[in-house]
């Protein structure tokens, strides 16, 4: 069942990628024979006409795919173990919103170390709850996040470099798996003083990474946290 | 829901995170503000060389490859310090698993807790990511000397597969001006009578530079009264590698709970292993 609606719906993507360059070319003269054709024959018209709206169909199908793909917020944070100040964007979906996915890119500025660094995140959140206040508020009580952070340097390997024996660390420096939970409070600004956003954002979240939580679970002597990570952050919403 | 109730909420939320405290805004696990004491080595060697000058015997506990054993390591300070006798401590390297900065503060405070000054060579796990840089704003150069009374310490850093020939390691050039200094330093007046090399990784370990191991010896031999403190192999291997009266002392990780304390005299040495 889900097959044949997969297929279904695939099928005029792939027939729309086959023929678009005709499909475009025939667009234009295709007003000028429906204008010329509207005198001829009424049987015709309405067969020139549909076949045109089909068209129209699909290309909307295909506009309304692409649309989906436009990030529709945009994030700036503070700390968080994925940079000093990190700027993302991301795509808020789900029937109720509640799934977000960000990317992000992070500045760390030198610290001990002899140079900068910047770093990548992928970050998925889930939005259990939601809660409006009024009717400009919203308050998200708990969110869940799930995210993978790269530290752009090849002072950091993914995988061990060739020197060492097989498997002599068996991990990876350069990638971190973080876990983390926040609270965000959102403001729905009004219709008429939009300029770009259509809601502001406020969150902090607590995380941890895979290396903290290893070494906690190792020794109970470390303080929860100093494992423990804070980040603050402000999102745009557009769209 | 009235603008008085959401007053109320965005202040409980601030409240919270302004109570988790602001030092835990972590820009990442491998960039960390520290926090304490920094540059230990400059202060420590000046500590033991004043304590040192002119006691009769000297002692010091070597504990090596923390490595995440903070429970282990926090009663082997403890005893440490029960003990009373210690001078103090010299760790053999691998403070940390992965080379974070939060790891080698973990391992610091815990060396902090001792009262005691103390030193620390690099190890190869503490060198992951950007760890050598970590250890080196920390504790110093990880290739350092010092002299506690007539004891002459040569700390070097010998985790050669970690720098993949970027770096001298062993540095030669170090050990031989160390080397003619402490010549100079015996012409003036005879005061060193015996040296003890520390290292992570020693001559034959998969870490070291086998190549130039037998020259590594022909240097070392050079200095006077010497044996070798050594951890890495998470192991105890008490021996005489190139079959010349050089004890290369190896020992186990604190994982395993123990340590070695070794009591310099002008004379001779005791050396212990504690099991705890």
């Amino acid at each position: 069942m889900t097959l044949r609606r997969l297929i279904s719906k695939l099928l005029p993507a792939i027939l729309l990628f086959t023929s678009l360059g005709t499909a475009n070319a025939q667009t234009d003269t295709l007003a000028i024979t429906a204008d010329s054709a509207q005198t001829a024959c009424g049987d015709s018209i309405t067969d020139v006409q549909r076949k045109y709206r089909n068209y129209e169909k699909r290309t909307n199908w295909y506009k309304k795919q692409w649309a989906a793909l436009i990030p529709n917020r945009f994030s700036l944070q503070y700390a968080g173990d994925i940079g000093m100040v990190s700027a993302g964007i991301g795509w808020c979906y789900g029937k109720r919103g509640q799934w977000g996915t960000h990317v992000f890119l992070g500045y760390l500025p030198k610290n001990h170390t002899p140079s900068s660094y910047w770093s990548f995140t992928v970050k998925q959140v889930y939005t259990p709850w939601s809660l409006p206040i009024g009717k400009k508020w919203t308050i998200e009580p708990l969110y869940g996040t799930l995210f993978l952070n790269s530290i752009l340097s090849d002072e950091f390997w993914t995988k061990e470099p060739d020197r060492y024996p097989k498997g002599y660390y068996g991990f990876s420096s350069r990638i971190r798996f973080h876990l983390g939970i926040g609270q965000k409070v959102t403001f729905l600004v009004p219709a008429h003083k939009r300029f770009l956003a259509k809601k502001i954002s406020l969150y902090y979240e607590v995380s941890t990474c895979d290396l903290y939580v290893r070494q906690r679970i190792l020794s109970k002597t470390i303080p929860l946290k100093d494992i423990i990570c804070l980040a603050v952050g402000v999102q745009y919403t557009i769209l | 829901m009235n603008r008085h109730t959401i007053k109320h909420t965005v202040i409980g939320m601030l409240t919270v995170f302004f109570m988790s405290g602001c030092d835990m805004f972590e820009y990442h696990p491998y960039s960390t503000k520290f926090e304490g004491r920094t540059n230990i080595h400059a202060t420590s060697i000046e500590q033991i060389e004043r304590l040192c000058k002119d006691k009769e015997e000297i002692t010091f506990a070597f504990i090596t490859d923390t490595q995440g054993s903070n429970t282990n390591m926090q009663d082997a300070i403890r005893l440490i310090r029960e003990r009373g006798d210690i001078d103090f401590i010299v760790h053999g390297g691998d403070q940390t698993d992965f080379g974070l900065p939060k790891e080698f503060m973990w391992c610091r405070d815990q060396l902090e807790a001792s009262g005691l000054p103390y030193v620390s060579v690099i190890g190869n796990h503490d060198c992951l990511g950007n760890g050598e840089h970590t250890f080196e704003y920390i504790y110093g150069t990880p290739n350092f000397t010092f002299n506690a009374g007539y004891i002459h310490f040569v700390c070097l850093n010998t985790v050669a597969l970690e720098y993949d020939y970027s770096h001298p390691v062993p540095d030669f050039n170090f050990i031989e001006q160390d080397i003619e200094t402490l010549k100079g330093l015996n012409a003036e007046k005879d005061s060193i009578k015996r040296t003890i090399a520390v290292m992570h990784s020693r001559p034959g370990d998969e870490q070291f530079n086998n190549n130039v191991a037998k020259v590594f010896n022909l240097y070392m031999t050079q200095y006077p009264g010497l044996f070798c403190v050594n951890g890495h192999n998470h192991c105890d291997d008490v021996s005489d590698i190139f079959s010349n009266g050089i004890i290369y002392y190896g020992c186990t990780n604190i994982k395993e709970r123990a340590y070695y304390v070794f009591k310099i005299r002008k004379d001779g040495y005791d050396f212990e292993k504690i099991d705890f």
